[in-house]
């Protein structure tokens, strides 16, 4: 199941989506209920602000328990009132001061804020695992974060999609394009010190060959730019393909694409406003993507009755 | 790269000519105070604290090495890492400390302690690791599950235990009362709110919760699309009476937890000056530590300042026998006894002039960074400035941005060390100066140079140069590199086809890299000429350039001669 306790536990998950309100947040929020109901007591976090104007004001406030680890500033742990206690002190700052990794010391409400910068939000959660805090991580943050996160073991990212009529094509394609780019085969961190040996590790991949490694982003001038007898282009990960979903698939209807570090994926969690599930699938148009969906996870069945102690949806 | 100390005693241009990042990077301190040094890239001129460093270097590895003291110093190094900046650098800055603040005083203290008594008594004294800071330590160390974590404890307030067992009774009473309205929403309506703060449900299922409401359970009820609703849990009275009381016991709570920090944040205050003093005692053990353990790691020599002489014997510069190592090259050590304050150092093509000029900077600007040096001795003396002139690339295509020649460039940037020299003394090299003006020039200029250079009181300068009509001056010495054995070059010319790394571990084979004194007579024969053949220049060139050397009558014009030339001694390296 894509989102269930099992899924989500002693590992890092991240959970980000193509927008500002495209329910992270919410789906954060889910994934701790999940994991609470489970007995775990997780550390959650978050990066990045979606270029938040007022982040004191918009900063997530979300439930903490006793035993439970996250990160915040300085500045926001006095109202938290989940009697903190400060494990660690983060190097540089956020928009709301300096951070701290902070477990709470009974119920309260976590105001969580993220570093503006990867790697110390990467240095957050290495801590965090290194010191035992807590072996379930929860990351809610900004696409462009996944990357140097997602180079923990075990490591992956769940992605959150709200959808009406009004969005339905577009979020489709998103979600269409994404799907496309979390299957490019992964060729492995050896490829990246290896790049004279770049068609044998190609080949050996099943890929055809010759292959050309296109350093940084893969945008539409960088793919103009690449050698026409390349049949297969690398790229360092799949955040830096920056191709729309008609450019990227033209692209694989004419090579292969692969990247060296793979990043895991845990799936689609996917809201639905106006639309029904066989409009949205039909619009994504990709029938292997129904498999990676998990739709409305606060949706409760219709037919849930009274004395029903399951989960709904 | 980090910028380079304003501080430093070495130019940032010889700096990189010498390599030294190469070595910089492998020193290893642990903490934060430690690491801002490092950064600094700071060489010294000042003997005693150079020496300074050295012993401290030096006690720390007597004892790292002493029996037993493995644990002692695993364990030391496990409370260095761990030890944290302070959250202020100065006294004023002390004050107004937060929750965070106090967490990182905390977590400093216990480290800097624990590491303290780590010592024994004689490497407590030289670091100066006091620990007397016992007040401020036991008011932190109330508040934390162990050592390293911080919050604010019920011992530090009188009206903290009773405040929150309130807040505990009253937050217990709100959840139990939430959770019993959770249960009534699953047993009388169907909807489980668990694992959600809210959930969406059809609107068949939701008019009637709307239509009838429950007695039990309060829901709120919004539409959220055109056939579901977003049914909410609503708090009933019970809990909005607990919700409000609890409010404002965490209001007093944290009316309570601010007087502490305050409090605490004053004994902080109070204690700043020493425990900024800490900050320098640890970081003096860390770089200690750090400069010992990098001395074992590539068995490094303390130097010997002070000397009027210079003198290297087996000294290795590390960067260029790690690139010989990983290019399979051999790499020949550099033996050298300099008492002139200038010499003058000829050489072939590929003879190894500039990797000599490079290792005597790289010995030079080690030592005077406080660092152990790889030869079997060096000694030296400290000098004010260290610097190079030569063309850097980076700084090359700087100067020509600014409009500078090639000529320029090199004038201006000799001026800049020269003023040094002149002003208090300094360690010079100079890598082929005035190679961008003609012949003639060039050693009218070298020569005038090399004179001055000569003169300059507390300087030692080496000039490597191609041009061997240098005039010979009293108090310089001539050296040479001892270059191409000829005679096994005449023997292996290589395959036409030989690829370049063959081509270059050829020539390095035949390299004789040991510096002499200049032999009066030239022997004849071209070096530079016999290297462009190895290299794979076209024989014809090569045949054409030599029958040309040959009717000039040799490589070189004859040098003139100054006042003392040829009473100059006659050392072999």
């Amino acid at each position: 199941m894509i989102l269930a306790a099992e899924s989500l536990t002693r590992r890092v998950t991240f959970i980000t989506g193509p927008e500002k309100g495209s329910g992270k947040t919410t789906l954060l929020v889910h994934a701790l209920g999940l994991l609470r109901l489970a007995g775990e007591r997780p550390a959650f976090l978050g990066i990045g602000f979606d270029g938040e104007r007022d982040p004191a004001a918009r900063a997530p406030r979300i439930a903490c328990l006793p035993g439970e680890v996250f990160v915040t500033a300085a500045a926001c742990l006095a109202t938290s009132g989940c009697w903190p206690e400060v494990l660690a002190a983060l190097p540089g700052s956020s928009a709301l001061g300096r951070l701290a990794v902070v477990r709470a010391r009974r119920e309260g409400r976590a105001v969580l804020v993220g570093s503006e910068r990867n790697e110390y939000s990467a240095r957050a959660i290495e801590l965090i695992r290194a010191e035992d805090w807590a072996r379930t991580v929860l990351v809610d943050g900004a696409m462009n974060r996944i990357t140097q996160v997602a180079a923990f073991p075990g490591a992956r990212f769940l992605f959150a999609v709200r959808a009406s009529p009004a969005d339905l094509e577009r979020n489709a394609a998103a979600v269409r394009r994404l799907a496309l780019l979390v299957r490019l085969p992964a060729l492995g961190t050896a490829a990246e010190a290896d790049l004279d040996h770049l068609d044998d590790l190609v080949r050996a991949a099943g890929l055809p060959v010759p292959a050309s490694a296109v350093d940084g982003a893969l945008t539409a001038d960088a793919l103009a730019r690449a050698p026409r007898t390349a049949r297969t282009l690398v790229v360092h990960d799949f955040t830096r393909v920056f191709l729309d979903l008609p450019a990227l698939t033209a692209l694989l209807s004419e090579r292969a694409l692969a990247v060296r570090a793979g990043v895991a994926f845990g799936g689609f969690s996917v809201t639905l406003r106006d639309v029904s599930r066989a409009r949205f699938l039909q619009a994504v148009a990709d029938p292997a993507v129904a498999a990676m969906i998990a739709f409305n996870p606060l949706e409760t069945a219709a037919d849930a009755a009274p004395g029903d102690n399951g989960a709904g949806a | 790269m980090p910028a380079h100390s304003p501080q430093s005693a070495c130019s940032e241009q010889a700096w990189a000519f010498g390599r030294l990042d190469e070595l910089w990077e492998r020193l290893s301190p642990l903490t934060p105070y430690g690491k801002d040094r490092k950064a600094e890239r700071r060489v010294l001129s000042d003997r005693a604290r150079i020496e300074r460093a050295y012993d401290d270097a030096e006690a720390f590895a007597v004892f790292a090495a002493a029996g037993g003291a493995d644990a002692r110093a695993d364990r030391l190094t496990h409370h260095l890492r761990r030890l944290p900046r302070l959250p202020f650098g100065t006294e004023e800055g002390a004050g107004g400390l937060d929750l965070v603040g106090l967490f990182q005083v905390k977590k400093f203290l216990a480290n800097y302690r624990a590491a303290a008594n780590l010592l024994d008594d004689g490497l407590r004294q030289r670091f100066d690791l006091r620990f007397e800071a016992h007040a401020l330590a036991a008011a932190l160390d109330e508040g934390g599950s162990d050592p390293e974590t911080f919050y604010i404890a019920d011992a530090m307030h009188p009206d903290l235990p009773s405040l929150r067992a309130a807040v505990a009774e009253t937050a217990a009473a709100l959840s139990s009362t939430r959770e019993t309205d959770r249960q009534s929403a699953r047993l009388e309506l169907g909807l489980d709110f668990r694992a959600r703060e809210f959930l969406v449900v059809p609107a068949e299922r939701a008019r009637p919760l709307l239509a009838s409401p429950s007695p039990l359970v309060a829901v709120t009820v919004e539409p959220y699309d055109a056939s579901s609703c977003v049914v909410r849990l609503q708090d009933g009275s019970a809990a909005l009476e607990l919700a409000e009381r609890l409010d404002g016991l965490l209001a007093r709570e944290r009316e309570l937890e601010a007087q502490v920090v305050a409090r605490l944040a004053r004994l902080v205050r109070h204690d700043a000056a020493r425990l900024l003093r800490y900050t320098e005692a640890v970081c003096a053990l860390d770089l200690a530590r750090a400069r010992a353990a990098l001395a074992l790691e590539l068995q490094l020599t303390r130097p010997e300042l002070g000397s009027d002489r210079l003198v290297a014997r087996g000294a290795r510069f590390l960067p260029c026998e790690w690139d010989c190592r990983r290019l399979g090259l051999v790499y020949a050590p550099l033996d050298l006894t300099l008492d002139e304050g200038a010499a003058v150092l000829f050489g072939s093509n590929m003879g190894g002039k500039t990797v000599a000029l490079q290792s005597l900077v790289f010995l030079q600007a080690a030592a005077q960074a406080g660092l152990f040096v790889p030869a079997e001795s060096y000694a030296t003396s400290v000098y004010p400035w260290i610097g190079y002139v030569g063309e850097l690339a980076a700084d090359r295509a700087a100067a020509a941005r600014s409009g500078l020649s090639g000529f320029g460039f090199e004038i201006r940037s000799f001026l800049q060390s020269w003023r040094r020299a002149d002003a208090g003394g300094a360690f010079l090299v100079l890598d082929e100066f005035a190679r961008t003006t003609s012949s003639l020039e060039a050693e009218a200029m070298l020569s005038a140079v090399v004179e001055a250079l000569a003169g300059a009181p507390r300087s030692r300068s080496v000039l490597a140069t191609h041009f061997r009509g240098v005039a010979r001056l009293p108090g310089v010495r001539y050296l040479r590199l001892l270059g191409l054995d000829r005679e096994r070059a005449a023997r292996a010319m290589a395959a036409a086809d030989e690829p370049l790394p063959e081509r270059i571990r050829r020539i390095n084979g035949m390299m004789r890299y040991q510096i002499v004194d200049e032999p009066p007579e030239d022997d004849g024969g071209s070096d530079a000429v016999t290297i462009a053949r190895l290299l794979g220049l076209d024989a014809r060139i090569v045949d054409r350039a030599e029958e040309l050397l040959a009717r000039r009558g040799g490589p070189a014009r004859e040098p003139e001669r100054g006042p003392a030339a040829g009473r100059q001694p006659r050392r072999d390296g």
